[in-house]
């Protein structure tokens, strides 16, 4: 397997890749700027029927034992609150864009790995006083390199697997060893690509690398949140295991063990509270 | 009956529960007090506001074999998840912050 493919060759896959949908783009944007007005989001989802069924169907869920159904998408927003809504269009863009069929992925383990960094990343953010839904987001996306790798290289893939029970060793240097780039790097690329604000692409680039980012404070988020959400269990398979860690992104936080511990239940809360809404 | 202590996402909070930690948002404004009783209005409230979290007590009708499985059950877990980390400083002591969690909240 070694060999097969040059880093080159995987970033050129990537640079094919079809552009993501507008509305995804335009809600990431308006995230690193201020508060969106209620109607320009509204008008954004309207223009596609897939994510205003999304939508609609999440707010149904969360509504049982209301009175009435949600028929508009004002009345979601209102009941889902706005971070919600914005979450869950992003997540059913990722999702009808990328339908890996390979039997060796479950997409449910995926995202709800991706729900549990993302939570974590939140509530740190929050810790830290940096913008907890940009954090949030970045954690919903830190891992779409491996959506990538499992819909481009299948069969690396399942070498990328073996050799991970083989070794046991972490992901990312199955995937050197493997494909040469890791799935970090290969997300960054991704996010480049779809012209994502500079914080994911940091984020990204730096989950499980951040001593190499420039002290970016979402690629130290990203990584501790990562690292979290294993020790706590949430969002994790059978054959999870904590992955390596760098003190020094905790300490360029500021953050102490013991003082994110008293966050431990909110994080576990909010964990299967995304799972309900994105019904996971 | 033996009350416990937990964090319940806020779908799976009833009205009638009783907060036992106050609530509050992003800004660090208090929501909601210590010691509200939970109501539809204020439940919608919360989610409205991106609050996905609500610690209350509720009646807690295990035993204590049931208690001491789970707990066992957690601590053969969070062995497995760190077993790569037994050298490292840093990892351990989020690892014993993790049992002493476990132990809190499941006792």
């Amino acid at each position: 397997m070694n060999g097969s493919l040059t880093r080159e060759a995987v970033l050129e896959r990537v640079a094919m890749l079809p552009a993501l949908p507008a509305v995804v783009g335009e809600i990431l944007g308006a995230l690193e700027n201020e508060a969106e007005p209620i109607d320009r989001l509204v008008g954004r989802i309207n223009s596609d029927p897939v994510l205003v069924a999304r939508v609609l169907g999440a707010a149904n869920s969360a509504s049982q034992g209301a009175r009435q159904r949600i028929g508009s998408l004002l009345a979601a927003i209102n009941l889902l609150g706005f971070n919600r809504v914005r979450q869950l269009v992003l997540m059913t863009a990722l999702v009808r864009q990328f339908q890996p069929v390979t039997p060796a992925f479950d997409p449910t383990a995926f995202w709800r790995h991706s729900f549990a960094v993302a939570v974590c990343a939140g509530v740190l953010a929050r810790e830290v006083a940096v913008d907890e839904e940009l954090a949030f987001n970045a954690g919903l996306l830190h891992d779409i390199g491996h959506l990538f790798i499992v819909m481009a290289f299948p069969q690396q893939f399942e070498a990328i697997l073996a050799f991970m029970q083989e070794n046991d060793t972490d992901i990312v240097v199955a995937e050197r060893a493997v494909l040469g780039v890791d799935h970090g790097l290969i997300g960054s690329v991704m996010a480049e690509h779809w012209n994502l604000p500079g914080a994911f692409i940091e984020a990204i680039d730096g989950h499980h690398n951040p001593d190499a980012a420039d002290n970016e404070a979402f690629s130290n988020i990203v990584h501790v949140a990562e690292i979290l959400a294993c020790a706590l269990d949430i969002g994790t398979i059978p054959r999870s295991v904590v992955p390596a860690f760098s003190a020094l992104a905790r300490a360029h936080l500021g953050l102490s063990w013991p003082a994110v511990a008293s966050r431990f239940g909110e994080i576990e809360a909010n964990y299967r509270a995304a799972c309900i809404d994105f019904g996971f | 009956m033996k009350m416990r202590r937990l964090v319940l996402p806020v779908q799976e909070a009833k009205p009638g529960m009783r907060l036992v930690a106050e609530i509050r948002n992003a800004a660090g404004g208090v929501l909601l007090a210590a010691g509200v009783e939970l109501g539809e209005d204020a439940l919608a409230g919360l989610r409205r506001r991106g609050i996905d979290a609500v610690s209350v007590e509720i009646p807690d009708a295990r035993s204590e074999a049931e208690i001491a499985r789970e707990l066992a059950q957690a601590e053969v877990r969070i062995q497995h998840l760190f077993h790569r980390h037994i050298d490292n400083p840093e990892l351990r002591e989020l690892m014993q912050v993790v049992l002493d969690y476990r132990r809190k909240t499941l006792a």
